[in-house]
């Protein structure tokens, strides 16, 4: 093929790009030659939006087009990727509208900073990481990732730059990994727009339903029913009126019991014993709504694409939800024979309601309900005060009746971004055989996000109520300068240089303004708070690159590839701000030598190796003092506010700043095979990758005899072996029908080689037991706490009958699972197609507490057996060192057992059905073309654990997907919907 | 045209580097970098960093999780709620030695340390240089946070502690540390005492304790200084006398406790009725309920109040039942007082060391006793907002004749279960050091299994346990990690 076709095709296929006159016939060759060497010829985007041959990489890129991503009933990226590509482990934290997603590729490079990739949209980096942490993830709503902000539907193409060799031409941003991102556009031209009209609605349902047990009520054991206790271990409900103290038997009530909190609700409070399904009861049926218009033409000079989208969720759990609009317009115009311009311009406006978990959750009150209270039934607050609630269960945790009526998390994030390029590209030499490409691209990013934390005058833990209203204002510039020179100097060498410089600005205003002790129920604002304080945080960071890469090709069969780039990055401190990264790769197609060229069986086949270094860069600060903040530990609202009575105070922030930081390093080394048999029908591909992370930058928790928690400094050293099979298949191809079947698996193997002198572990969040931490000599992450005391040969320790656990907290699991495998599925009859995804996750281990909660208070049907009746448990006695003959209470055993955390230490392995959908292309009708379809998503097939979906859980940073407590729960959704084209 | 568009594009490229290369100077980036929020460290007055030295040193930690967890082992306070406390109460190892127990106050005494530190570097050398007032109030407080620790803790990282340069810090002996501390409280004590001849008031009102009153600061110091004394009196006998000496200067020099009371329900809590409305894991001890009941005491009512109405007044020491209810058992109607003050040192307990020490030494020690359990009065009436008629606490003293040391000591157990657990911790250690009994405790899960559960100390924090060698040596590995808090008295408290 000749440069020019080359060219054109790549960006004809991946980026901006007008065909003029000139271009037609081209375009024209372009498209046959594609027909006709489809494979070999195939291009992918390439960092900074570079298109090459897939054939020239000495690297893994894998790629998603349109039909590859499943939208329908989705409203995240993240989702509607889950279970396509090998080597990226998506960890959503739950189906709860807006819920953060964990995306990790090829495994973790920071211990605690970001491990997300970058993401790239239409040439420009956005920002895609979550503005607000959700911390220890002890407490509060799930907060959004950026990434919510993009509509999935818009995406013509997804790239994932996986290895650094990939990514490295983006610098200090890319060692997580690049997901280049292209949205759709016009590619025919035609006389007249193209309209696109589709909507899809989807009911969701738990994925899986708590059963709890029904036999036993409230109390704090078999003889003891207790309105007031916090777990279920009472007498049996039938048994109610006969009790002492409660029961109506002997007090002239026959046949039924005193509750007081039906008196308390202004109830008659002798009721008869009875039975209340009070999950059925809270839960709703979720609905999900996508609707997107969109109108695209490619006309002689100029093509132009503008969408408009609104999705809609309505969460399981009441008033939670989410709202997003898109809108979106993209022009490319050619200008003059060797100039165009052009612009994207994006908009979306998101506003969730989300509900907290943990400390502060609302579904532990539904999951640990006596089936004897009727959750719903019963008044939430007592009569003419709905600042006073009633609850089963007293003070601590709030009724989820009156939580939904009177308090909110709230979300709302409103966005521009986009670019606007210049672009002169020429053409010259003998046979314009070589080619000159300048293109400038100025970029913006600007979002505004408001949170507001709303709870009443009556919440649980915080009696006099309060309003956080927290939020950013983030303006990155981004401007990008490129050229680029290829040449074909015979027909046997293939040569492509390109230099650059980038340069990122960003600024951010952060606000914090909390108001507390309201003065009256009914006005939750800050204007009705009796204690306001506020904080306001700037920061502001520049980054400059230059940059350069070296591609040779020989023979369409060695592929050469250099680059290099320089950083300098305003957050690391003086002279310590300039880092070099190179990388190297190359690829050899040796079904291109001459006794393996046509060969029948295997079509094509090569070999790549690459080697890359990137490296982060720290955020270093003077040492500094702040104002302290009185929270956490006990404490569930901030009982010191400064500034108290007009005083303030400062002391010494609690990390402190290495001057000598140096730029984090990871090294890179990766290689692998693609190779295609039988006609292009089987395609396998291989991919191993070693990854060696050295001086990590991070907050390395030092000993608090410091004085300090937390020094950021360069330490400890992480690498991961991964691995990566992608296997395709075409099974059946004929005009009428043909069938596709995908697999991929990856698995990880990431040790945490070491951490910092003297530190064994770090804390990425969790209670004081358990955690999710670094554990040096484990993988990463592994859950930490109190676990069983054993005997040398692994038998429990029994004091006095009862097992014991260790005084201090050690690792207790690694969490990374074994194996991530994804199968897909495409078929299609005729004018029927069915495609389908399914995700299996061997092994893992995450925390679950709800669990282990539930069956320490004697909720699960688990528990049934233990409720009544003594045993002589299994284990050695801690005192004699011989076998335990001490008999017991069965639930007093059980009770003590998980009490010790390594009881809610659970394997996460599962099957699900990620998405099936059947849809059917009507015939054309005028000029409509309508498809109908069906979908269903997140159908939990099996699970290793009882009773909840293990895709749930606390947190939206890199302990998220391992540590559960209450956490909002995960979907399955039905739905259906239309797509009609015009 | 193709030539303009190609000296265009040389124009433009040129520009772009010239830009690009302008603005990445290292002073550009320092100016971009600049931390325009928040102020480094040189440039802030000491003085305000004063008061949350102080409020730390009271709400987190005299006031906090230590008091917490240590007035469950005095059983001046019964753990409930089915939770973390319950397995307190329930002596169980998994909270009594667990280094996470008790890391947040660990970390943040040591950082209130370093806070202190800076604060008397400062006026050493700093931009407070010579303001000695401000200087002594340091060196008080620094006392006061190093005696809880080692008393807590036993040997602790103290001449390596707060160095950024230092991540892994010694510990030392609590031996020297307690002679250290000594010497402290005397350069404190001369500090104030020329601060005072200077008329001194540079910390004006950031002293959120005493408002800059220089001479209140240095009654303070004398009477750290006595207790301090007094809590190695085991250990060294002679302290005894020395301890009464500073004491009874506290009183000389108008000691009115060290009473914050800053705490309003609005902007500030009190810790133990934060803690409160956070959990309600506190209830009444019957422990002290029936040292009350014996004595007819007018407290009761105050120190069992059935809050939940639920008639259960105080639960026995362990009682696992009970422990496992949440608001069920009786509480201290103080619990619900966000604004009652937070004591670092009250005025009950200086006129109870007086009147141990008097007693020890044979000297009359009744007025001392008697002002002791008047302030104490006025402490439980004042935090309850309920009232004790003079009557009342007339009648109440009279039976008492002249005082015993064994009466002398179970007042100031009555007294400091309000709001001086810690002190009350050493009292019962010094004590048995002593072979002293005088408050029995009660809590059968003190002995478990023929082996003692009753922590002789506390668990160092967990951030030094996984972040310093020489914490994780002595807290030990495998199935006894920790328990040596169960094995030995600490020097202070063993004779």
């Amino acid at each position: 093929m000749k440069l020019k076709s080359k060219i054109c095709l790549s960006l004809l296929l991946l980026s901006p790009v007008v065909p003029g006159h000139a271009e037609e016939t081209i375009l024209t060759d372009s498209l046959a030659a594609l027909t006709e060497d489809t494979v070999l010829d195939e291009v992918v985007v390439t960092a900074l939006g570079i298109g090459r041959e897939r054939k020239s990489l000495g690297y893994a890129v894998s790629d998603l087009s349109e039909k590859d991503i499943n939208t329908s009933g989705v409203t995240s990226i993240t989702s509607a990727i889950q279970g396509k590509v090998s080597g990226v482990d998506i960890r959503p934290s739950s189906s709860s509208p807006g819920a953060s997603s964990q995306i990790v590729i090829r495994g973790a490079r920071s211990f605690s900073d970001s491990n997300r990739p970058l993401y790239v949209i239409d040439g420009m980096p956005v920002a895609a990481n979550p503005d607000f942490s959700t911390g220890n993830s002890t407490k509060g709503a799930n907060l959004a990732d950026r990434s919510i902000d993009f509509n999935p539907e818009d995406i013509e193409s997804i790239s994932f730059l996986k290895g650094q060799a990939a990514s490295a031409l983006y610098g200090i941003r890319a060692s997580n990994g690049v997901i280049i991102i292209t949205t759709k556009r016009a590619h025919k031209k035609t006389p007249k727009p193209t309209i696109t009209f589709s909507t899809n609605l989807s009911g969701e349902v738990l994925s899986r339903r708590f059963h709890p047990q029904e036999i036993y009520s409230q109390g704090t054991n078999i003889n003891t029913y207790n309105p007031n206790a916090a777990t279920n271990w009472g007498p049996a409900i039938s048994s109610l009126p006969d009790i002492p103290k409660y029961g109506g038997n002997s007090q002239g009530h026959p046949g039924m019991y005193y509750n007081p909190k039906l008196e308390q609700a202004g109830l008659d409070p002798w009721t008869a014993p009875a039975i209340y399904d009070n999950i059925g009861d809270f839960f709703n049926t979720g609905f999900t709504e996508n609707t997107s218009l969109s109108i695209s033409q490619a006309l002689a000079n100029a093509t132009y694409s503008f969408g408009l989208n609104n999705s809609y969720q309505k969460g399981v759990v009441p008033t939670t939800d989410m709202n997003r609009w898109n809108v979106r317009g993209l022009v490319d115009w050619k200008l003059a024979k060797d100039w165009k311009t052009g612009f994207s311009a994006n908009y979306s406006s998101v506003s969730i309601h989300s509900a907290p978990g943990a400390n502060s959750a609302i579904v532990n009150t539904v999951y640990q309900a006596p089936a004897e209270y009727n959750l719903k039934g019963i008044p939430f607050h007592i009569p003419g005060d709905p600042s006073v609630q009633v609850s089963y269960r007293p003070t601590v945790y709030d009724n989820p009746y009156w939580w939904a009526e009177n308090n909110q998390y709230y979300q709302h994030t409103s966005r521009g971004f986009g670019n606007a390029y210049l672009e002169y590209m020429h053409y010259f030499g003998s046979d314009e055989n070589m080619s000159i490409r300048v293109r400038e691209q100025a970029g913006l990013d600007i979002y505004t996000t408001n949170n507001s934390d709303i709870l009443e005058v009556g919440s649980a833990g915080s009696g006099g109520g309060s309003v956080n209203n927290y939020g950013v204002s983030k303006n990155n510039f981004n401007n990008l300068f490129t050229v680029d020179f290829n040449a074909l100097f015979n027909s046997n060498f293939d040569f492509n240089a390109m230099l650059g410089s980038e340069i990122e600005n960003r600024n951010a205003i952060w606000r914090d303004y909390t108001g507390s002790n309201l003065n009256f129920y009914g006005m939750p604002t800050i204007g009705n708070a009796t204690v306001i304080s506020g904080r306001e945080y700037s920061s502001r960071s520049r980054s400059v690159g230059f940059f350069g890469s070296v591609s040779l090709g020989w023979k369409s069969m060695l592929f050469l590839n250099v680059t290099g780039r320089t950083d300098i990055v305003s957050s690391m401190p003086r002279n310590h701000r300039t880092f070099f990264y190179p990388s190297v790769s190359l690829a050899w197609i040796f079904t291109e030598l001459p006794a393996l060229r046509g060969n029948s069986i295997l079509n094509y086949g090569k070999l790549r190796v690459s080697f890359a270094e990137v490296g982060q860069a720290g955020s270093y600060r003077e040492n500094y003092l702040t104002i302290p903040t009185y929270s956490g530990g006990m404490y569930t609202y901030s009982p010191v506010v400064y500034p108290i009575n007009g005083v303030t105070a400062y002391v010494p922030y609690q990390q402190v700043y290495d001057p000598n930081l140096r730029p984090q390093n990871t090294r890179n080394i990766e290689t692998g095979f693609d190779l295609e048999f039988f006609n292009r029908r089987l395609k396998v591909s291989y991919t191993l990758a070693y990854q060696d992370v050295k001086d990590q930058i991070f907050s390395i928790p030092t000993a608090g005899s410091t004085g300090y928690r937390y020094m950021l400094a360069n330490a400890g050293r992480i690498r991961t072996w991964s691995n990566e099979i992608d296997l395709q298949g075409v099974i059946l191809r004929a005009p009428d029908y043909e069938l596709n079947v995908g697999v991929n698996l990856s698995t990880l193997d990431n040790k945490v080689v070491e951490l910092a002198p003297g530190v064994e572990s770090i804390m990425l969040g969790g209670f004081t037991s358990p955690q999710i931490r670094a554990e040096e000599g484990h993988t990463y992450p592994s859950i930490y706490g109190t676990a069983f005391q054993r005997t040398e040969d692994g038998q429990l320790l029994l004091s006095n009958g009862l097992p014991v656990a260790t005084a201090g907290s050690i690792c207790i699991a690694d969490c990374t699972p074994d194996l991530i495998a994804g199968f897909n599925l495409n078929g299609r009859w005729k004018r029927l197609a069915l495609s389908a995804t399914l995700s299996w996750q061997n092994g893992g281990r995450m925390y679950h507490g709800t669990n282990m909660t539930l069956n320490y208070s004697g909720v699960t049907k688990e528990s049934i057996p233990w409720h009544e009746g003594t045993f002589i448990a299994e284990g050695i006695d801690k005192a004699t060192g011989e076998p335990n003959t001490v008999e017991v209470d069965r639930q007093k055993y059980y009770q003590a057992y998980y009490a010790i955390t390594e009881s809610g230490v659970y394997d996460m392995s599962f099957v699900k059905l990620r998405d099936i959908t059947l849809s059917y292309d009507l015939p054309k009708f005028g000029p409509f073309q309508f498809q109908l379809f069906a979908f269903a998503r997140n159908v939990l097939l099996w699970a290793k654990m009882p009773n909840f979906d293990p895709e749930s859980s606390q947190g939206n940073g890199n302990m998220g997907g391992y540590f559960e407590r209450f956490s909002m729960p995960a979907t399955t959704s039905i739905g259906g919907g239309f797509k009609v084209v015009f | 045209m193709k030539k303009r568009y190609n000296i265009f594009t040389l124009s433009l490229c040129s520009l772009l580097l010239l830009l690009f290369a302008s603005g990445c100077t290292e002073d550009e980036m320092d100016r971009i970098n600049t931390n325009t929020s928040t102020p480094p460290v040189s440039m802030v007055d000491a003085r305000f960093q004063l008061s949350d030295a102080i409020m730390s040193m009271a709400f987190t930690t005299y006031g906090g999780s230590y008091a917490w967890h240590v007035a469950s082992y005095t059983e001046q306070i019964f753990g409930d709620g089915g939770a973390q406390m319950m397995f307190a109460e329930l002596r169980d190892p998994i909270i009594t030695a667990a280094p996470t127990t008790f890391n947040n106050e660990w970390n943040n005494t040591y950082r209130n340390l370093l806070n202190i530190k800076i604060i008397i570097d400062k006026c050493e050398n700093g931009i407070n240089q010579g303001q000695l007032d401000l200087m002594g109030m340091g060196r008080v407080l620094k006392v006061l946070g190093f005696q809880a620790l080692t008393e807590l803790h036993g040997d602790i990282p103290f001449n390596d502690a707060l160095n950024e340069e230092i991540r892994n810090p010694r510990l030392e002996k609590q031996e020297d540390i307690y002679a250290s501390l000594l010497n402290e409280i005397d350069v404190a004590i001369e500090n104030l005492s020329e601060a005072v001849e200077n008329n001194m008031a540079y910390a004006g009102k950031q002293d959120i304790l005493y408002e800059g009153d220089t001479k209140k600061w240095l009654a303070l110091a004398y009477a750290v200084k006595g207790r301090l004394l007094l809590d190695g009196s085991a250990k060294i006998p002679s302290n005894v006398s020395k301890a009464l000496e500073y004491a009874e200067k506290a009183i000389e020099n108008g000691f009115d406790g060290a009473v914050l009371d800053i705490f309003n329900g609005v902007e500030a809590d009190n810790s133990w009725a934060a803690y409160f409305r956070s959990r309600h894991y506190s209830g009444a001890c019957a422990t002290v309920a029936l040292l009350m009941q014996e004595r007819s005491d007018p407290r009761l009512p105050i120190y069992a109040s059935d809050v939940f109405e639920t008639g259960v007044l105080y639960a026995p020491a362990g009682d696992a039942t009970l422990s496992a209810t949440i608001d069920n058992v009786g509480t201290p109607a103080w619990m619900t007082n966000e604004s009652a003050s937070i004591k670092l040192l009250s005025k009950a307990s200086i006129h109870f060391i007086i009147a141990e020490c008097k007693r020890r030494l044979s000297l009359d020690a009744s007025s001392d006793f008697e002002a002791g359990v008047r302030e104490s009065m006025k402490d439980y009436s004042v935090s309850s907002g309920v009232a004790i008629a003079d009557a009342d606490i007339a009648s109440y003293i009279s039976q008492f004749g002249t005082p015993t040391l064994e009466e002398i000591m179970v007042q100031k157990y009555i007294s400091q279960a309000r709001d001086c657990q810690i002190e009350t911790y050493n009292d019962l250690r010094r004590c048995m050091a002593n072979g002293e009994e005088f408050i029995k405790l009660q809590n059968p899960n003190n002995i478990n299994n023929g082996q003692n559960r009753w922590p002789y100390s506390l668990p160092y924090g967990n951030s030094d346990v996984v972040s310093n060698p020489f914490i994780a040596s002595v807290f030990g590995t495998g199935n006894n990690a920790g328990y040596y808090i169960f094995e030995r008295p600490l020097w202070l408290f063993s004779n």
